[in-house]
């Protein structure tokens, strides 16, 4: 689907403008909606972020009329059992010059290991920091890697 | 006016269709969705005076998915803070998606589906009241 494609790659500017930011994307064969999920949620209350989103949905629109396509807080309501894409990406610490070779995937490994949960490295990770505040997720936000 | 009316009839029912007489949870979320979108076309028409005749123009598209950009693109002209504006239109669109699963999709609505449906109605005819 080329809908999907420009989705992604709307995602990939969403995750270049905003630090800390969490996104999964799902499709929903059953309904046919594309759900985003994003995290944190006080991005709702962030003036730019929704000027994004709403410009992105009127050009999606304009692309993709009889698609839909959800952008919101994790749902519990929302199939996202047919995950697509995932990114998380953190800010970088002060102390660290951008440059600097960093095994990011170590540190995270680290982390995750500590809370038991299943590692999928199937996605992209973009910068993690060492210090991932993984219970700020939802459990089913544990899995991403 | 008509519209007006008729999306007052809806969450009417949705209400009556959820109650613990009837237990209609799928039924009432169809309603709770339709109270919205006749609501959202009375507005355009009233307050944008964009017409009935534009509004169903657009048939090729998705007729519904063009209303609730249109609505949403007033709005903007509107000056309402694009806070607002992206939290009722997410709210619209998991309304909708309901709305699918509640009409085509095989598998339960919840009571808790039904009632948050309603909620959601309600919270924005208050938004479009306020207006």
């Amino acid at each position: 689907m080329k809908s999907q494609k420009y989705i992604k790659e709307w995602l990939d500017t969403l995750c270049k403008s905003f630090t800390n930011i969490h996104v999964q994307y799902a499709f929903d064969k059953n309904t046919n909606f594309h759900l985003v999920h994003v995290l944190p949620e006080s991005y709702n209350n962030n003036e730019e972020y929704a000027a994004m989103v709403l410009d992105f949905e009127a050009n999606f629109f304009k692309k993709y009329p009889t698609e839909d396509i959800i952008i919101s807080e994790p749902d519990i309501d929302d199939d996202m059992s047919n995950i697509l894409y995932e990114k998380r990406c953190e800010s970088i610490p002060a102390n660290i010059n951008e440059d600097d070779h960093i095994d990011w995937n170590e540190c995270f490994t680290d982390n995750m290991e500590k809370l038991g949960e299943p590692i999928s490295y199937s996605n992209t990770v973009n910068i993690i920091t060492p210090n991932i505040e993984q219970e700020n997720y939802n459990s089913q936000y544990q899995f991403a890697a | 006016m008509y519209l007006k009316k008729k999306s007052q009839e809806n969450i009417e029912a949705a209400r009556i269709l959820a109650g613990s007489d009837l237990k209609l949870f799928a039924s009432s979320v169809h309603c709770s969705y339709y109270s919205v979108f006749q609501l959202i076309k009375h507005t355009l028409y009233c307050k944008y005076q964009f017409n009935y005749n534009k509004q169903s123009n657009k048939q090729e598209n998705d007729s519904h998915n063009f209303i609730i950009e249109k609505f949403s693109q007033h709005l903007r002209y509107d000056n309402i803070p694009d806070t607002i504006i992206e939290e009722k239109k997410r709210k619209i669109k998991k309304l909708k998606k309901n709305r699918v699963k509640a009409d085509y999709v095989n598998m339960d609505i919840s009571d808790n589906i039904a009632k948050k449906a309603i909620q959601t109605a309600d919270e924005i005819k208050h938004f479009i009241e306020s207006l």
